[in-house]
């Protein structure tokens, strides 16, 4: 920006402001003249111009005429109108058809002019550097996009051969003696396999649209404990569902939440406990659905409660088993997409239970 | 007793048509099983060969290069409808990518999109529904 003079473009039918302009600002600005549209359309069509400065009275085509063709070719520049009259016609015109940013009257002052002309440089300058932005916003935007789609499937690909092989040995009785050796390898690759399906959630939830549809809590809970309890088979699953609304939401983010927290509830189970339990109570209104996750696992520290939500964060307990700090972070920001809230109470080696309200939004028919 | 399939496997990944392979044979559920690391090699026997000599399923994996998982069913889909008709395809693959999933699901010519690894419970449950074991 700063090596390019900027070029300023001045059409008067009258010639003497022509030669008073270009003496007052040549110093500063490459400065262009034309006596009417029509040469300073051909000029335009040559030159890329920064600001354009039209009078308003010139025979044959008026400076709103002619502003309303550069715009559409340059639509980046500047323009500003100079008139004798101060008819609000002509005012309104040039804002609207011309998308003039200065308007000055005849005849000027030097001062007012050239404070003009630097607001139109400014704002030529803004306009530029926010188009670039915006480039380079769709441009790391697209990368971005590039970059999951590659995460989901060539950062995972390896994990599911290494996961095929893994499951391959378990069906050869000779390789039994290096069970947990393959046991801890299929442990960690499906914990990094996790890791890597959590990312692309919490991609997804940030940056999707909301989806609202008719969401049967029944169905949704049942199938997600489905894919879930194979994990620990000795936990006492009580769901209860009272859905006396019909419920609209969206069902991907609905889906994290749910996953998350019932995974959480499996994962930190108190292992000292005779009956592991985890209760679900949903009740929907026709205003919201209210949804309780308890769980009599290990509890959270009090002093940690407050932290659990955030990004990566991980207490001791949580070192020694699968968590990846990821989970509880994408459930507050599933919720804060669909305008609900969530709280938590817990007690170490008592349980912890999460509370959820999530508006019901009203369908548009 | 079920009776036995004919299996053609596509897949550019050598580990993955080796899983395949031998998951699939501990199903005890083929009398052949052909592997193709080219979804170009596979069409081309498919186009050569009589339906009589075509598998009852085809595991066909998504990502692959040159031609892929979506640009062989299109192929395919110009193939012999009395052929294709006894032909099951099954899609595999290890893509979390939502449009991928729909893309595959929602292609008549495709049964199910299984992820990998493939879960031989759930290829079992799906192979006996469509009767094909």
């Amino acid at each position: 920006m700063q090596a390019e003079k900027i070029k300023v473009l001045y059409v008067d039918d009258e010639e003497q402001n022509l030669v008073a302009f270009r003496a007052n600002f040549r110093k500063e600005y490459e400065v262009y003249t034309a006596t009417n549209a029509g040469d300073a359309l051909t000029l335009l069509q040559t030159n890329y111009v920064h600001v354009i400065i039209s009078d308003q009275r010139m025979p044959g085509i008026t400076g709103v005429e002619f502003l309303e063709k550069a715009v559409k070719l340059y639509p980046d520049s500047s323009r500003l109108l100079i008139t004798g009259q101060s008819d609000i016609e002509v005012v309104i015109d040039a804002i609207n058809r011309g998308q003039i940013s200065k308007f000055i009257q005849k005849p000027w002052d030097w001062e007012k002019l050239s404070i003009a002309i630097d607001n139109c440089v400014t704002l030529y300058k803004s306009r530029v550097e926010l188009k670039l932005k915006n480039q380079e916003l769709q441009k790391i935007n697209d990368e971005l996009n590039k970059f999951v789609y590659s995460v989901s499937h060539d950062l995972r690909s390896p994990l599911t051969s290494i996961l095929g092989v893994v499951n391959l040995t378990k069906l050869l009785p000779e390789l039994r003696v290096a069970d947990t050796y393959f046991e801890m390898i299929e442990g960690r690759v499906i914990k990094l396999d996790n890791f890597i399906k959590k990312l692309i959630d919490y991609y997804k939830n940030a940056r999707s649209e909301e989806v609202n549809d008719k969401v049967d809590f029944n169905a949704l809970i049942t199938s997600i404990w489905d894919t879930l309890k194979n994990q620990n088979t000795s936990i006492d699953f009580q769901f209860c569902c009272k859905q006396h609304n019909e419920f609209t939401g969206d069902v991907f983010r609905l889906g994290v939440i749910f996953e998350n927290l019932i995974s959480n509830a499996i994962k930190y189970q108190n292992p000292a406990i005779d009956k592991q339990e985890i209760k679900i109570d949903i009740d929907v209104s026709a205003s919201e659905a209210k949804i309780k996750v308890t769980d009599n696992g290990i509890g959270i520290d009090q002093n940690y409660l407050d932290r659990i939500f955030q990004l990566f964060f991980r207490t001791e307990d949580s070192l020694n088993t699968e968590g990846t700090g990821i989970g509880l972070y994408i459930v507050k920001e599933a919720i804060e997409k669909v305008n609900g809230t969530i709280t938590v109470s817990s007690e170490l080696m008592k349980g912890t239970s999460f509370n959820i309200l999530i508006p019901n939004k009203p369908s548009n028919e | 007793m079920s009776k036995k399939i004919s299996v053609m496997l596509i897949d550019d990944n050598k580990i993955d048509l080796f899983i395949h392979h031998e998951l699939i044979r501990q199903m005890d559920i083929t009398h052949q099983i052909a592997e193709y690391p080219f979804a170009t090699e596979a069409l081309k026997f498919l186009e050569e060969n009589d339906g009589a000599l075509w598998p009852d399923l085809i595991l066909l994996d998504i990502h692959m290069p040159v031609m892929n998982g979506f640009d062989f069913l299109d192929k395919y889909a110009l193939l012999p409808h009395e052929s294709r008709k006894k032909c099951k395809v099954i899609a595999v693959s290890s893509s979390l990518d939502t449009g991928d999933k729909l893309r595959a699901n929602e292609n008549p010519m495709v049964l199910q999109l299984m992820e990998k690894p493939l879960n031989t419970g759930r290829l079992k449950s799906l192979l006996q529904s469509e009767q094909l074991i």
